[in-house]
């Protein structure tokens, strides 16, 4: 019998708050408004360089502040495609819009878990719940979006679950 | 023994300025050679002394090194950790706990063998390289060194090393040496070779009789020259690489070891690698075109650490060249339950082809389209029928090689066309595995199945374009598997 007070299992697969969306829109307003800065000067240098008549900058700008638009009008597909679900033996993980991904980490191979939060989500009271196993250098699954005590509440899950396979 | 800090054999000092040496001539080579051939004709009578200056004031300062690394070497054993402290003006103490090491190798290249001496090289789990390096030591201590990190009485280490060849698992005859050599080409090398000279030829000595040869013959003599030249290249790299193949993998056997597998080989360095068979996370079988047309590939054991990179020619072989029929011979040594020619092969969906037809074609529209387009204008969509016939032969091609096979311990997938790969991951150690869908596979009911160990070489099962379906069976026969050979994993990962 489990403890009434320590879930085993997250009883179906759960969304990430919706709050997240604030965050990703963002971010990567704020990462393609500066991609599309960068780009713009070097394409001013490169029309002064070749001594174009028009030396300002268009494509780039249009090219960048297009995809910046493009990325903000799939952040709602974005969230809601975004779940995870801790089962008895796997998390599964599913996520992306064009590229659909479902990733079942098995609970036992998770080596260790890691909890962060970066300024923005920390202004939403977000934070990213990253699991790690053997051999990647990198989080196999890094879940956004959840609320400090979602993701204590996940943490705990699994570290429970290492305890009891170890 | 090994309580009070040691010194280094004084082979060492020989052993390093060999290396620093070719660090040296390797760096300096470029430069000096600029230097010969810009001012060539200027320094003609200088020039011997120019040379040999050159040379004695590159060893001089080479041998500093190696002399200040054999002083100021020492390595000891301390409360269960090998110390190895070094560096004269930077000093450097590295402590590995006997507990992490992974693997202790001993090393004897032709100037170990000369000087009576081993080098010993020390493997954690950690990096790619080898984390501990003692140059030389005499064989005795290696010998001893090695049965105290390996926690082993010294009297077995001696026994294992003088052991007579009698457990072999699998022996290279030296036709079979000689054959991975020729199923190999380095003539990449020797044009890559050619063309430095001409980069440094300054003085254009060389290319310009070659140049005004070339000019005064008809444009068939020309070609035929041409030809002849480049026939000759090819026989050259052949005769090049029959010849590294001989002197690396001569006298190539795989022993058993207690903590693996043992492969002995090398006619002038000789190799002795373990590959830790309790770490081993996948196996890979590899056939090359030509491999393949005689019936033979090429063996590698994926681990979690690694071992000596340098081992087998290229990371992580077990066998530069194994007939078909052998391959579980050496396989059930790596993995147990390994099958590989009783494997049943299943195939993906068809519809593969159709994903890869217009995934190439939209791939290479974007790449030819702009000189194309330059070139022919409106006519340029002609080129569209070729092309699509050509991405969906490759589809067709691609389908008829790719593949994916399970028993009840293992997960086997294969793909490639010139070179065919199988990646075989046991059940028991994978990590962990996803099902991915794009846009076009969505459109065609297809789905990519990919599972992971933990191979630090990162060599992936990919089964691309299964049915949805069937994609979802496997997933569940996938996690079913891992749940069963939960009790049963070896290595701790």
């Amino acid at each position: 019998m489990q403890a009434p007070t320590l879930r085993r299992t997250t009883d179906g697969p759960k969304g990430i708050h919706p709050a997240i969306r604030k965050v990703w829109l963002f971010s990567n307003t704020l990462s393609f408004l500066i991609i599309a800065v960068i780009t713009s000067l070097m394409e001013f240098g490169f029309l002064t360089g070749v001594g174009a008549p028009w030396r300002v900058p268009i494509f780039m700008p249009v090219l960048w502040i297009g995809c910046g638009i493009a990325s903000a009008a799939l952040v709602k597909r974005q969230w809601e495609r975004w779940s995870y679900e801790v089962t008895d033996r796997e998390v599964i993980l599913t996520w992306g819009v064009w590229n659909q991904v479902q990733r079942f980490v098995p609970r036992d191979r998770i080596q260790h878990v890691d909890i962060t939060s970066g300024p923005l989500a920390r202004k939403f009271g977000l934070s990213h719940v990253h699991l790690y196993v053997a051999g990647a250098h990198s989080a196999v699954g890094a879940i956004p979006g959840l609320t400090h005590d979602e993701a204590e509440d996940l943490r705990n899950m699994l570290v429970e679950s290492q305890a009891e396979h170890v | 023994m090994f309580e009070q800090p040691r010194r280094l054999h004084p082979a060492a000092i020989v052993i390093k300025f060999g290396e620093y040496g070719v660090h040296t001539v390797k760096g300096m080579a470029p430069a000096f050679v600029a230097i010969v051939a810009s001012g060539g004709r200027a320094l003609r009578h200088e020039m011997p002394l120019i040379i040999v200056g050159f040379l004695v004031v590159t060893a001089l300062l080479t041998l500093i090194g190696p002399v200040l690394h054999f002083l100021s070497t020492r390595f000891y054993i301390q409360s269960d950790a090998l110390v190895i402290s070094s560096g004269f003006v930077w000093r450097k103490r590295r402590t590995i706990p006997l507990a992490r090491i992974q693997n202790v190798n001993l090393q004897r290249t032709i100037w170990h063998r000369i000087l009576k001496a081993a080098a010993v090289k020390i493997e954690t789990a950690a990096g790619k390289r080898s984390e501990g390096d003692l140059a030389a030591l005499s064989i005795e201590d290696a010998n001893d060194l090695q049965a105290a990190l390996l926690q082993r009485p010294a009297s077995q280490a001696v026994a294992a090393e003088s052991a007579p060849k009698a457990d072999a698992i699998y022996v290279l005859s030296l036709r079979q040496v000689f054959l991975a050599g020729m199923l190999e080409n380095r003539v990449i090398y020797i044009i890559a070779g050619i063309f430095s000279v001409f980069q440094f030829d300054r003085t254009e000595d060389v290319m310009r009789p070659l140049v005004h040869a070339m000019n005064r013959l008809s444009p068939v003599a020309a070609i035929a020259v041409g030809a002849l030249s480049l026939l000759g290249l090819v026989i050259v790299g052949w005769l090049v690489s029959i010849a590294m193949s001989a002197t690396r993998f001569y006298g190539f056997r795989i022993e058993k070891h207690e903590r693996g597998l043992l492969l002995i080989h090398g006619l002038i360095t000789q190799f002795r690698s373990i590959v830790p068979v309790g770490r081993v996370q996948s196996v890979r079988v590899a056939q090359p075109i030509l491999f393949r047309l005689l019936g033979y590939c090429e063996m590698y054991a994926d681990t979690a650490g690694s071992y000596d990179r340098k081992d087998v020619a290229a990371a992580n072989k077990v066998c530069p060249i194994v007939p078909e029929g052998s391959v579980s011979q050496i396989g059930r040594h790596l993995l147990s339950d390994f099958e590989f020619e009783c494997l049943r092969w299943n195939e993906v969906s068809p519809r593969t082809v159709i994903r890869h037809t217009l995934r190439y074609l939209l791939l290479w529209s974007i790449i030819l389209g702009y000189p194309l387009w330059h070139w022919l204008h409106w006519h340029a969509f002609w080129a569209l029928i070729p092309m699509a016939l050509a991405c969906w032969l490759s589809g067709v091609l691609y389908y008829r090689f790719v593949g994916f096979a399970f028993t009840s311990d293992l997960l086997a997938s294969r793909s490639g066309v010139f070179r065919i790969q199988s990646v075989i991951i046991p059940f028991d150690r994978i990590q962990h595995y996803s099902i991915t869908r794009s846009r076009l596979q969505r459109v065609l009911g297809l789905a990519t199945v990919t599972v992971v160990s933990a191979s630090s070489a990162g060599h992936a099962i990919h089964i691309m374009d299964l049915p949805t379906e069937d994609a979802e069976h496997l997933r569940q026969r996938i996690g079913d598997s891992i749940i069963r050979h939960l009790g049963s994993r070896r290595a701790g990962l």
